[in-house]
């Protein structure tokens, strides 16, 4: 069991809000972070890596006591069994692809760091720094050296952000693979698709608040696509009977269910609502 | 060869500390790197004396602190048996204290500037202070430690003032090029202090050419 509560302020251009979270944790969970920008997931995140020293709070593991203001305990990331995977995928100028995997991996893991970079397709890139990387290489392979340090807790803060459908959803696959060697993960992400695919528990912040807690599927299509802009399509076309649409990097037909549709033109934006086996348009975004 | 060696007594200087304030320098600026302290001001304002201090205050200081009667001068030849006034060692040791702040500086701007996020990755990683400081940090701030091995050694090279008080003009012991210049201009010999003058200056405009060369072609920086 993971005992995460957290209080601590957060400091943005539109002012201080209070980090105020508390999170029971079953061993064996993939726990999604949602929310906007601002709202806390990544200080929530550093704070769990030992990165960033709350005001008060507590954070067990198991039998393990990694934070306690209470009892001035607070561990170094050194000490915690965590791997971080950094929003702006960090990585350093003096070594070579292959051997970030070694630094981050240690020593005699030749065979699964040869493994880990096929897998995330930078084997023939092993050689090279990775200043020479683009950006959706970089951040696969910060993806790469967090997964081989397997660590008990492992963080992801966006993790798939810069990769392109496909790639994305190999990583997926890839991370359903190394699940097993982690108790408990964090994924941050901004894409519902990760959550609804990834995760177990989905935890949705605003404000440094815990504002939904439960399964990703429910909470989203029940209380999230409605508020949220992911639920937008661009209209590519329009007849008296059915409406062509641009979602998500998906092109969909959808029947034309409500006269006031045949007004829509090629550009508008329409909201839609997603139900357990059905995609419907909602209303037009004025 | 005996005019050659006040020349060859300034490198040997400059050589000496440049080496012993390289293994102190790193250590020195990675502590103060780290350190979250409030008397971090009060260990920097220390260190950084030598810089606006006139070399005369810290020779004179240190001819009383390397005494052979009392304190670490005594300490040292009582129980090492080594003279520090008048001695090429005192010379050295004097040397590491007046450079020290043209070592230290580089260094600790150049890990001040390194992104904080090298430091948060290795340590997330498990990494130990000293593996971060050793595969990380050093490797990446090298034209730093470069600028700091340049700075320190062209410093202790074109030393004078503290030299002549702590070592005093003894021929082939502690009479480095910049004395022997002295000397000669103060007994009206100038040709002789200008063929000191001049190595000096070529030596230098030598020495620098090829660090700046190396620094441009190798690390592809602009130079200091």
């Amino acid at each position: 069991m993971m005992q995460v509560d957290l209080q601590h302020p957060l400091h943005f251009s539109s002012g201080t809000h209070q980090l105020d979270i508390s999170l029971d944790i079953e061993p064996g969970s993939i726990v999604g972070l949602y929310g906007e920008s601002g709202s806390g997931k990544t200080s929530l995140l550093r704070t769990i890596a030992g990165l960033l020293k709350p005001q008060s709070g507590l954070i067990k593991l198991d039998t393990e006591c990694w934070l306690s203001s209470q009892d001035k305990i607070f561990w170094s990331p050194q000490k915690r069994s965590v791997g971080y995977m950094f929003q702006e995928y960090p990585w350093f100028p003096n070594l070579t692809v292959e051997e970030h995997l070694r630094f981050a991996g240690g020593k005699g893991r030749q065979k699964e760091i040869d493994t880990l970079l096929q897998a995330t397709d930078l084997l023939r890139l092993k050689s090279c720094s990775v200043k020479q990387l683009s950006g959706g290489q970089q951040q696969r392979l910060a993806f790469a050296y967090t997964l081989i340090q397997k660590p008990k807790v492992l963080l992801l803060d966006e993790p798939f952000s810069a990769l392109d459908v496909e790639t994305r959803l190999r990583m997926h696959q890839l991370l359903r693979e190394y699940a097993s060697y982690s108790d408990y993960i964090y994924i941050s992400s901004h894409n519902p698709e990760d959550h609804l695919v990834l995760t177990d528990h989905l935890v949705v912040l605003s404000e440094g608040k815990c504002v939904h807690v439960g399964n990703p599927l429910a909470i989203f299509t029940e209380e999230l696509f409605l508020k949220s802009r992911d639920n937008r399509a661009i209209v590519l076309f329009v007849s008296s009977t059915t409406v062509r649409i641009w979602a998500n990097g998906n092109m969909l037909e959808l029947p034309n269910t409500k006269p006031e549709f045949t007004n829509l033109r090629k550009g508008d934006q329409v909201r839609l609502t997603y139900g357990p086996s059905s995609v419907c348009i909602h209303s037009k975004v004025e | 060869m005996h005019e050659w060696n006040p020349l060859w007594l300034t490198l040997k200087l400059a050589c000496v500390t440049t080496l012993i304030l390289l293994i102190l320098g790193i250590p020195i600026a990675y502590s103060l790197y780290r350190s979250r302290s409030w008397a971090k001001p009060i260990f920097e304002a220390i260190l950084g004396l030598p810089l606006v201090l006139p070399p005369t205050v810290l020779g004179f200081y240190m001819l009383l602190a390397f005494s052979p009667s009392y304190g670490l001068g005594k300490w040292l030849n009582d129980t090492l048996g080594i003279p520090l006034l008048f001695s090429f060692q005192g010379l050295c040791f004097a040397s590491v204290i007046y450079s020290l702040p043209f070592m230290i500086y580089p260094i600790h701007s150049g890990l001040r500037n390194l992104p904080k996020a090298y430091d948060e990755l290795a340590a997330t990683m498990r990494k130990s202070r000293l593996t971060i400081l050793s595969k990380i940090l050093i490797p990446n701030i090298k034209p730093s430690i470069l600028t700091g091995i340049i700075l320190t050694f062209v410093h202790t090279i074109g030393e004078f003032g503290v030299v002549l008080m702590i070592g005093g003009n003894i021929p082939g012991k502690t009479r480095v090029a910049s004395i022997a210049i002295y000397t000669h201009v103060e007994a009206l010999q100038y040709d002789r202090a200008h063929q000191y003058a001049l190595i000096l200056v070529i030596f230098s405009f030598i020495v620098l050419v090829i660090i700046y060369t190396f620094l441009q072609k190798n690390l592809n920086i602009k130079p200091v």
